[in-house]
C-alpha cells in the first residue's frame, strides 16, 4: 500500500463510507453515501484500488442478470490508514473551526 | 436506463485503454441499472464514466493492457498515420482550394486536415509521456511544425514561407520521432499473441517510416524550391518500380507461409481494392484526354481541339497521358493478379494490408494524373480560347477522391491493430 500524494475533500467522504460499511460495498453506493459525483468517486476508487487502499471484486449474484456490480472493501492496511486520515483531517477542521 | 446515458458509457469505455475497458464498461452499465435503486441520476453516472475515460492515468502496465514501449509504439503509429493524413488533406486543400464550386467541400476537407493534425498531436504527446525524453523533444518539434503550417493556411499568401518552414521542422520532427523509435526498449515479454504480433509488426515498420520520410524530404523540395522535371520523373518512376519491388519481395515471402482460406468478406474487399485501381485509370485517362480538354477549351469539340494543336503538343501531351496510363494500369493490374494468388491461402492479418496497399496506388495514379495533364494542359491554354487552364470538374472530385484513398491507406496501413479485450466481458 502506498500512501496518498492528495487528500481531498471528496476523498474524505469516499474514505468514511467505506469505513462506516463492514462488508464489500458496490461502488454506486459510496457515490450515494458521499454525497459525492461519480465523476468524483470514480477516479478516487480507481486511486485507492491502484496505491492498495481498497479491493474490489465482482458481485456474483446469481438472482441478478445481467451485467455485474462491482464491490468495493478497504484493505486492512488501508482501513487502518483510511481511519487515522479521516480522524487527523476531522482534528485539523475542528482546531480550524475553533480559530476561524 | 436512458439510451443517452448507455450511449455515453459505452463510448466511455471505448476510449479507455484496452486492460480496464471491459472491466468499467460492465461496472458502469450495471450502476446504470441499478441508479433508480440507489437514488442516483443515470446522467450523473454517464458523466462520471466520461470524466473517468478523459483523467484516468494511462501509464501503467496494468491499466494499458501491455508493456509500456508496446503502448509507445502503439500510440506513435496512430500519431504518424493522423498527421501524414492531415498532411494528405492540407496539401489537397492547397492544391483544389481555388474552385469556387466545391467551396463547402473544401472548408469541409481544411477542416479535417486540422482535426486529424490535432488527433495526430495528441497521440504523439501520449507516446512521449511513457517514453524516452527524446520521443518528447520530437513531440514538441512536431507540435511546433503544426502551429507554423496552421498559422501559414490563416494568412494565405503572406506566410507561405511559414508554411514551408512548418513542414521541414515537421520532417525534423518525424526523423527525431524515428530516431526514439529506433532506441526505444522493444519489449514483448509473457503477453498475448496478438501483442506480439503488434510489436513485430511495429519493427517492420522502421525502414518504411524512414524511406517514406526521405521520400517526402525529394518531392517536397522538388516540389517547393526546384520545380525540375528531374525530380518529378525521378518520384514517377522510381516510387512505381519501388512499389512493385516490395510487393513482389512481399508476395513471395508470403506464399511461403500457409494459412487458413481467406474468407468471403476478405475477397470482397481485396477484390474491390483492386477493381478500384483500375477504375482510377480509366476515369483518369477520361478526364486527362476527354473532359478537361474541352473544359479549358469549351466553344471546340474533341475533334477540333486535336486538329488545332499542334502535332508536338499533341504528340507530347498524349505521351505524357499514354505513360502515366501504362505505368499506373500496370501497377493496378499487378496489385490485382498478386492479391488473387495470395488470397486461396491467406487469412484475414493480411487483409487490411493489401487494402491498404490497393488504396495507396489508387491515391498515387491520381496524383500523378494531375500532373501527366500539364503539358497537354498548357498547349491547350496557349492555343485555344478562352486560354484557361481550368480543367474539368471531374478532376476536382477524381483529386479529392484519391486524397481521400491516400488517406485511408495511411489509416488502415499504419494504425495497429485492435488488441482483444483482456478480461472476456460477461455484458455488452
Amino acid at each position: 500500500m502506498t500512501p496518498l500524494s492528495r487528500i481531498t475533500p471528496a476523498t474524505l467522504d469516499v474514505l468514511g463510507s467505506l469505513l462506516s460499511s463492514s462488508a464489500p460495498t458496490w461502488g454506486l453506493m459510496i457515490v450515494k453515501e458521499s454525497g459525492r459525483p461519480a465523476g468524483s468517486v470514480y477516479p478516487i476508487l480507481e486511486r485507492l484500488e491502484r496505491t492498495g487502499w481498497v479491493t474490489s471484486e465482482w458481485d456474483d449474484d446469481a438472482s441478478r442478470p445481467g451485467p455485474r456490480r462491482r464491490l468495493y472493501e478497504l484493505t486492512a492496511d488501508g482501513a487502518s490508514a483510511a481511519r487515522q486520515t479521516v480522524r487527523a483531517r476531522s482534528v485539523v477542521g475542528g482546531v480550524a473551526g475553533a480559530t476561524a | 436506463m436512458s439510451r443517452a446515458a448507455r450511449f455515453a458509457v459505452r463510448l466511455a469505455a471505448r476510449a479507455l485503454p484496452a486492460g480496464i475497458r471491459e472491466r468499467h464498461r460492465e461496472e458502469w452499465l450495471a450502476d446504470l441499472e441499478g441508479a433508480r435503486e440507489a437514488g442516483v441520476r443515470a446522467s450523473g453516472i454517464a458523466i462520471g464514466a466520461l470524466l473517468f475515460s478523459v483523467t484516468v492515468q494511462r501509464d501503467s502496465p496494468d491499466v494499458l493492457g501491455m508493456p509500456l514501449s508496446v503502448a509507445a509504439r502503439r500510440h506513435a503509429r496512430w500519431a504518424t498515420a493522423l498527421l501524414l493524413s492531415a498532411g494528405v488533406l492540407a496539401f489537397g486543400t492547397y492544391i483544389t482550394g481555388g474552385f469556387g464550386a466545391l467551396t463547402v467541400v473544401i472548408t469541409l476537407w481544411a477542416t479535417l486536415a486540422i482535426v486529424a493534425a490535432l488527433l495526430g498531436l495528441v497521440f504523439a504527446w501520449r507516446a512521449a509521456a511513457i517514453a524516452s525524453p527524446l520521443a518528447k523533444i520530437a513531440a514538441a518539434i512536431l507540435t511546433i511544425g503544426v502551429v507554423f503550417i496552421v498559422a501559414a493556411a490563416s494568412v494565405p499568401n503572406e506566410l507561405w514561407l511559414a508554411g514551408v518552414a512548418g513542414v521541414m521542422v515537421l520532417l525534423v520532427g518525424a526523423t527525431v520521432g524515428g530516431i526514439a523509435w529506433a532506441n526505444s526498449p522493444h519489449e514483448i515479454g509473457a503477453v498475448d499473441t496478438a501483442v506480439a504480433e503488434t510489436s513485430t509488426t511495429a519493427r517492420r515498420m522502421h525502414p518504411a517510416l524512414v524511406a517514406a520520410i526521405v521520400m517526402a524530404a525529394v518531392l517536397l523540395t522538388g516540389l517547393f524550391f526546384v520545380f525540375s522535371g528531374v525530380v518529378y520523373w525521378l518520384a514517377v518512376l522510381v516510387l512505381p518500380l519501388a512499389a512493385a519491388a516490395v510487393g513482389v519481395r512481399f508476395v513471395l515471402r508470403a506464399r511461403r507461409t500457409s494459412r487458413e482460406p481467406a474468407t468471403a468478406s476478405a475477397w470482397i474487399a481485396i477484390v474491390s481494392t483492386g477493381l478500384l485501381c483500375l477504375a482510377t485509370v480509366a476515369i483518369g485517362a477520361a478526364d486527362l484526354l476527354v473532359w478537361s480538354p474541352l473544359a479549358q477549351a469549351p466553344s471546340y469539340t474533341l475533334e477540333q481541339i486535336w486538329a488545332t494543336l499542334s502535332p508536338t503538343d499533341a504528340a507530347t501531351g498524349i505521351g505524357f497521358a499514354l505513360a502515366w496510363i501504362v505505368i499506373w494500369g500496370v501497377a493496378g493490374l499487378l496489385y490485382l493478379a498478386g492479391t488473387i494468388s495470395l488470397l486461396g491461402r491467406k487469412a484475414r492479418p493480411l487483409t487490411r494490408t493489401l487494402v491498404s496497399v490497393g488504396l495507396l496506388i489508387v491515391g498515387a495514379t491520381v496524383f500523378f494524373q494531375f500532373w501527366a495533364g500539364i503539358s497537354l494542359g498548357m498547349s491547350i491554354a496557349d492555343t485555344l480560347p478562352p486560354y484557361s487552364g481550368a480543367g474539368s470538374e471531374m478532376r476536382v472530385v477524381y483529386a479529392m477522391a484519391g486524397q481521400a484513398a491516400l488517406v485511408g491507406a495511411l489509416l488502415l496501413g499504419l494504425t495497429p491493430r485492435p488488441l482483444p479485450a483482456t478480461v472476456a466481458p460477461r455484458y455488452t
